[in-house]
């Protein structure tokens, strides 16, 4: 499975919290594995999900999630 | 610690993949007696107790999964906020992808089907001894999928490809 241009910081945000995947995923609302997945770039998340993520933090969306595109 | 959310994911994942493994020993019971009048003791009769056993077999175990399903959904609905969480967005693609495959499976299984039935063949293959060989080979081939079993072989492939590939895209990446 190859990994998609969405980069995101969720491991060092969950760090910076000190949240396991398990707590990040209750507050978000959605399974562990989605948040395993968002976190290792296998999946885009829809715009509601990456919302929540950011607020779960309590950080701007864009220092979440950002374009990170090696063709560019 | 485990959430509800992980445990009702989990109960999910289980009442699949018990789906997933009834229905593939269905398939099995249901193809070998096939396989083995087919091609080893070269006789043309279907196996209707085969088709039978496995058919019950099948159905009883469907119901069994389909009732710890209803009570499963039952448990999810009463709860909002859960339902919402463990048909999240991934899970809600991977069933869509999932149902796709399924749907291609069944309609290339009967394509298939429907190609090999033998007059098409009869007329294709001529009188060489080569051509007698494949000839047989191919009847063999087809004896195992003709009536009554081919709609159920498309039914069964259908149903082992949506469980298994819903398995496969609602599964977790260890590494990388």
């Amino acid at each position: 499975m190859a990994k998609n241009i969405l980069g995101n910081t969720i491991k060092v945000q969950r760090a910076k919290k000190d949240l396991t995947q398990e707590q990040l995923s209750e507050l978000v609302g959605v399974t562990r594995t989605t948040i395993n997945l968002i976190e290792r770039r296998r999946f885009i998340p829809s715009t509601v999900i990456a919302l929540k993520i950011a607020m779960a933090f309590g950080v701007p969306f864009e220092e979440v999630f950002f374009i990170d595109d090696p063709s560019q | 610690m485990t959430t509800e959310i992980e445990k009702l994911n989990k109960r999910r994942k289980n009442i699949v993949k018990g789906t997933f493994v009834t229905t593939l020993i269905a398939f099995i019971w249901f193809m070998l007696p096939n396989i083995r009048t087919g091609l080893i003791e070269n006789s043309y009769q279907s196996s209707y107790t085969a088709l039978i056993g496995a058919g019950l077999f099948w159905i009883f175990s469907l119901l069994i999964f389909g009732v710890l399903y209803i009570v499963y959904k039952n448990k999810l609905r009463s709860v909002p906020s859960l339902y919402a969480a463990v048909n999240d967005d991934r899970i809600k693609m991977a069933w869509l992808k999932s149902y796709r495959i399924a749907f291609f499976a069944a309609f290339f299984t009967s394509v298939l089907w429907r190609i090999l039935t033998p007059p098409i063949y009869s007329s294709l293959f001529g009188t060489s001894s080569f051509r007698k060989f494949i000839w047989i080979w191919m009847m063999k081939i087809i004896k195992i999928v003709r009536l009554p079993n081919g709609p159920f072989l498309v039914l069964y492939i259908a149903v082992l490809c949506l469980f298994a590939s819903f398995l496969f895209f609602s599964r977790e990446v260890k590494n990388g």
